[in-house]
Order: structure tokens, then sequence, then C-alpha cells
């Protein structure tokens, strides 16, 4: 079995959907088969790094905290859409390590490295 | 021959689920179709109870039909499945019968794993 690098997008915002979450679980089960696995935020999943979200208000399993749980999974590339961010006003996000802001066009020419794209 | 893995996110009602089962058919007649991953909202494909107008395509046999058919596997996250209150574990570990579409496997994600690593091409609907 050769292994395949997988990129994951994420591109909704994360308490409205289950989308994010589910991104996650997906991306930390390749991570513990050491699948070479990196995550992508554009469009609204940008909204997913916005610092101190606080969903336990809306009833919301805080599952942003586990982002800080990704290297110890080996999921050390994560880019970040600059364009994105600038577009929804966010100058501050969380620090992950490993994470990347690119311009719009080094983040898709990075996206086009891997073998297969999941989009959430 | 190409091996394509398939993912299908997207539950019976969405016509996307649709256009996955027609491009299933046609896939398999030129590639290796090595499974079928239901994963989020798509679980809902491999609930048995699904009872539709006569006249409207009930997706959840379909899938049945394709997996006898043309011998694929459907790959139902269990983990998933449970959310949407799908029970899926008899106490041997067989579908329930009950509330799983005959076809369909409960799998975990790391069937995922297993899938996108043996593919070729891998098509999320």
């Amino acid at each position: 079995m050769s292994i395949k690098s997988l990129a994951i997008i994420n591109q909704t915002a994360p308490f409205g959907h289950a989308n994010a979450k589910d991104a996650l679980d997906v991306a930390l089960i390749m991570g513990s088969y050491e699948q070479p696995t990196s995550l992508y935020f554009h469009g609204d999943g940008v909204w997913q790094l916005v610092q101190e979200s606080q969903p336990e208000k809306l009833n919301i399993k805080n599952f942003i905290k586990t982002f800080d749980a990704l290297a110890f999974y080996d999921i050390e590339h994560i880019y970040v859409c600059q364009d994105s961010l600038l577009q929804r006003g966010l100058t501050a996000i969380n620090e992950i390590d490993g994470l990347s802001i690119l311009p719009a066009i080094e983040f898709s020419a990075s996206l086009k490295r891997h073998h297969f794209i999941l989009n959430f | 021959m190409k091996n394509i893995a398939i993912i299908v996110t997207t539950p019976p009602t969405s016509h996307f689920t649709k256009t996955a089962l027609e491009f299933v058919k046609d896939a398999a007649m030129q590639f290796n179709v090595t499974g079928v991953f239901f994963y989020q909202a798509g679980v809902l494909n491999g609930a048995r109870n699904i009872d539709l107008p006569s006249d409207e395509v009930n997706l959840s046999i379909a899938w049945r039909n394709i997996a006898q058919d043309l011998n694929i596997s459907l790959h139902l996250c269990s983990t998933a499945a449970e959310r949407f209150g799908l029970t899926c574990f008899l106490d041997d570990g067989q579908p329930s019968l009950q509330t799983i579409q005959q076809g369909f496997k409960p799998s975990g994600l790391g069937e995922m794993v297993a899938l996108i690593n043996s593919a070729d091409r891998m098509i999320q609907l």
C-alpha cells in the first residue's frame, strides 16, 4: 500500500454546521495512521481560527481546542488563505504549530502537491 | 485498471447523492470501484426504513442493488451513523437489519484511510 498525501479543505465556519468537527475527526484519524495530511483553511473556514471563541455559549463542545493537538498527530502543515482573512477583517488568529498564511495563489499551488483532496 | 474510491457526504434527499449513484454505476464500467464510504449526513443512505412514494427512486434500495450487482462495498461510518440515530451493531458486530439497509457495512474512519490509500482517484460528493 503506497502512501498518498491528503489535503483537507475547511471552508465552512465552525459552529453553524458539523463540517469543521467532521473534518478534524478525519484529520486526526489520518494522522494516527501516519498518513501525510495537510489542513487548509479557506473562505469562511478561516473563522475556525478565531482566537478565544466560546462555543460553549451555544451548547457546542469546544472541539477548537483540539487544534493544539494536531502536531501530536504529526499534522504539521496547516495553510490559511491570506485573502480569506483579509476579506473578513481578521487580523489575529490562533497560533497553531506549523501554520502558514499564504496568498491565494501560493495557497492553491500548495494544494496541487497532494494526491487527494477532501472538502468540508 | 485504476482504483476509484467514492466518498458520499450528502443524504438521500440530496440530488448530489443521485449524482453519486449514477457516477458509481458509470465508473464501475471502466474502473475498479474499491468502495463507497458514507460519512456525515451521507450515512442516512444506509437507513433501511426510508419510505418513499412508489414513483420516486429509493436511494437506500438503489445502493443495496448496486452493491449486489456490481459487487461494490458500501462502508457506513459507524460513529456518524450512531449520531444520526442508526444503531449499527448487534452483539455479534453485524449491522442491525432493523435499521441498516442490506449491503451496508458499519466501518470506522480507518476504513476511509485504507480506501484512500488503495485508490488512484478519489471522488467526494
